[in-house]
């Protein structure tokens, strides 16, 4: 038997090129569960807290999540309100009159015999998530993917089986903490698009701000049903993260078609539930063995019946859609590439401990207001990349580098500030060269002074202070002495026939690169192309 | 709180039968109790006993099969022993049930509203719920502070904090 499952496992195996046969379509829905980060949990106003305290178990729980006798739920109104937001954003129709059923089922890390959710008149249904093919990287134009309905339920608690002492570890610090469940319909036909969907999923949930959508930390869980054309589903679990889902599937379709292939279809014809151990999917649960949940509608939790008023309320209090603000800035007056704008818009890691795509945005937007404010009034060319060039670029990447946050930043180098330095890059008292380093010093300093409020800033007196200037009237007998100077030191006929023949056109950025070094970057390295272009006699 | 307190009880019997049983308490809403007198009287008035209601012997057709007693003791996570004792116990109680059932009721009322709490709550509008999501607190009395009270304190079996679960709790009662 081992052998046999390792030779197929073998014979699925995931890590070779991967391709779907035409004739055997692959058919997908995800059943995806989302912690809410309320602040207290779903039933009772106990701390929301499932991850912080993993050294103090059982801490944040309430009588409650720990199932006392005699204790009831009173729903914690937070959770509705998250719940309206994602409908919304999903274009869900909303149940303005919603219950809670039990759904029983017996295991050690819940307590109440049964789990609290939404089984008979979930929260709401038939929404849609549409991606399209320049946002989200998918193979179509645009892909509608159906939402069947979403439901609120409680989590369980936690299990750590310590298989040395043959126990089970139960901590409850996470029952009772809110989940949304979102069914799709079975309308995914490649990986691109799941990859895609669970991307957009996880940055709208953080973007509505109602979880942090960690795969890892289980704050978000996809199960994926997987069918091959028409035999009956099977259920996939236990995957923990993207690549896992994406392996799961590849091994999930091979194992099907293969046993399409070899005549034995007919055992694909019941569903069943099976897991991801990493490397291959193994069976949890077939027809067979499948739980009678016995649900009954929870006669201690009042119907959630809504007003139109409170639709409309929440409605009008959402923040405009990712996909939206990532189109408007690939439009008039910003005219974004489509990375850059998804850098604004997309949270793609949600430990934001430099800074939050919300908190760039913001940034961006004020500083290219201030800047065009500042050309206006100083009768300057608004040159409409620089926002974006400086900002993406040079700042992030320095952020980055000395792990300084953008809050902090803000208070000394705020967005009407960094317009300044914009102005004099513009206006060319600065080179780009001089600016990028007065930019790093400003950083440094700041951060060499824990950021505390001193001298506001000036520009003009570091420039005069390093000599940073711009020449910006360099005799071109000049600038042909130092580009001669280093053509002779460089002394590589290959290389300067390459860039004049144009075979090698690059090896000239290595050229300005030199005569910038000599320069301090206080020339322009357009200035030095220029000038190598000519002595060369380049015809490019 | 006098009348919401009449009413829970009647709407507890509703409950417990599974369909409307306002006749079964033999009351119809009627005037606003005025003393926690009339309350005692109310409810220390006997207008029917459960034991009129549960059998004397055991209607051998409903005695559920082993194979069904079985399949109830694995998903409720109890012991797969006693089974004759079950059966019997369990035939008893449907035929309490089927009593209840059989009784007149109000057929006006939807029984998937059949709650201990308000069946037609008034619908949530925006402000009230933005207010309550803002004034949230936490209770003492019901434990929600955290770290306030040792909840495995009672527990038989933990260990640094956690609750145990012995492996032979899950195990072995296929």
């Amino acid at each position: 038997m081992l052998m046999f499952r390792r030779n197929y496992a073998k014979r699925c195996n995931t890590s070779s090129k991967f391709k779907l046969l035409p004739e055997y379509k692959l058919k997908c829905g995800l059943e995806i569960h989302t912690q809410l980060k309320t602040e207290n949990k779903l039933f009772s106003l106990s701390t929301n807290s499932p991850f912080s305290d993993v050294d103090k178990p059982n801490y944040h729980t309430s009588f409650f999540d720990v199932s006392l006798p005699g204790t009831q739920p009173i729903l914690n109104p937070e959770a509705i309100l998250f719940a309206l937001r994602l409908s919304l954003a999903l274009q869900c129709k909303i149940n303005m009159n919603s219950h809670f059923d039990r759904k029983h089922y017996f295991y050690g890390d819940q307590p109440l015999g049964y789990q609290i959710t939404q089984h008979y008149s979930p929260f709401s249904n038939t929404g849609k998530l549409r991606l399209f093919k320049d946002l989200d990287s998918i193979e179509e134009q645009t892909k509608d993917i159906s939402v069947i309905q979403l439901q609120i339920e409680q989590d369980t608690g936690k299990s750590v089986y310590d298989s040395a002492d043959s126990i089970t570890k139960i901590d409850l610090n996470r029952s009772n903490v809110p989940l949304i469940e979102m069914v799709t319909g079975p309308d995914f036909t490649d990986l691109k698009q799941i990859r895609a969907f669970i991307k957009k999923y996880q940055n709208l949930v953080r973007h509505l701000r109602i979880s942090t959508g960690d795969l890892e930390t289980g704050a978000m869980r996809v199960d994926v049903n997987i069918s091959i054309n028409d035999y009956a589903r099977v259920e996939l679990k236990n995957l923990p993260n993207t690549s896992s889902i994406a392996s799961a599937v590849k091994y999930e379709y091979s194992r099907q078609v293969n046993m399409i292939e070899n005549g034995e279809g007919d055992k694909l014809r019941n569903a069943e539930t099976r897991g991801w151990t990493g490397s291959e999917t193994v069976k949890l649960r077939s027809k067979e063995s499948i739980i009678d949940y016995r649900y009954m509608p929870d006669p201690e939790l009042p119907n959630i019946v809504l007003t139109s008023d409170v639709v409309d309320g929440v409605k009008d209090m959402l923040p405009v859609l990712p996909d939206d603000t990532c189109m408007s800035l690939m439009q008039e007056p910003y005219r974004l590439s489509l990375k850059d704008a998804k850098i604004l818009t997309i949270n793609s890691n949600s430990r934001d401990e430099l800074y939050t795509h919300d908190e760039l945005r913001k940034y961006y937007l004020d500083t290219f207001e201030a800047y065009r404010s500042l050309c206006e009034r100083h009768h300057q060319e608004f040159l409409r990349k620089l926002p974006a060039n400086w900002i993406i670029h040079e700042l992030l990447g320095n952020l980055n580098k000395m792990e300084i946050t953008l809050y902090e930043i803000c208070r000394s180098l705020s967005p009407e500030k960094f317009a300044e330095l914009l102005l004099l890059i513009s206006n060319k008292t600065l080179s780009n060269a001089s600016g990028k380093l007065l930019l790093a010093h400003v950083l440094n300093s700041f951060k060499e002074n824990s950021f505390a409020a001193g001298k506001p800033l000036n520009f003009l007196e570091l420039i005069d202070e390093f000599e940073l200037q711009a020449v910006a009237d360099v005799e071109s007998e000049g600038l042909e002495l130092i580009c001669e100077r280093i053509l002779a030191e460089v002394n590589n006929d290959k290389m300067i026939n390459d860039i004049k023949s144009g075979k090698k056109k690059n090896s000239i950025k290595f050229l300005v690169g030199q005569a910038m070094r000599i320069s301090q970057g206080r020339i322009e390295a357009l200035e030095f192309e220029t000038t190598f272009k000519k002595i060369l006699k380049v015809s490019w | 709180m006098l009348p919401a307190l009449r009413r829970q009880f009647v709407v507890t019997v509703r409950l417990f039968s599974g369909k409307s049983s306002q006749k079964v308490v033999g009351s119809s809403i009627g005037p606003k109790f005025t003393s926690d007198k009339e309350v005692e009287e109310f409810l220390g008035k006997s207008t029917w006993n459960v034991r009129d209601y549960v059998p004397t012997s055991v209607d051998q057709k409903l005695i559920p099969s082993e194979e069904t007693v079985v399949k109830l003791l694995k998903i409720s996570g109890l012991p797969i022993e006693n089974i004759d004792q079950i059966q019997v116990r369990l035939a008893n109680q449907l035929s309490f049930i089927n009593r209840l059932h059989s009784l007149p009721v109000d057929e006006d009322i939807n029984p998937n509203h059949a709650r201990i709490i308000e069946r037609n709550p008034k619908g949530l509008d925006y402000k009230s719920l933005m207010d309550r999501v803002k004034n949230q607190e936490k209770s003492q009395a019901l434990g929600e502070l955290s770290g306030s009270w040792d909840s495995t304190k009672s527990a038989a079996v933990k260990l640094h904090g956690f609750f145990i679960l012995k492996e032979g709790l899950l195990k072995g009662r296929n």
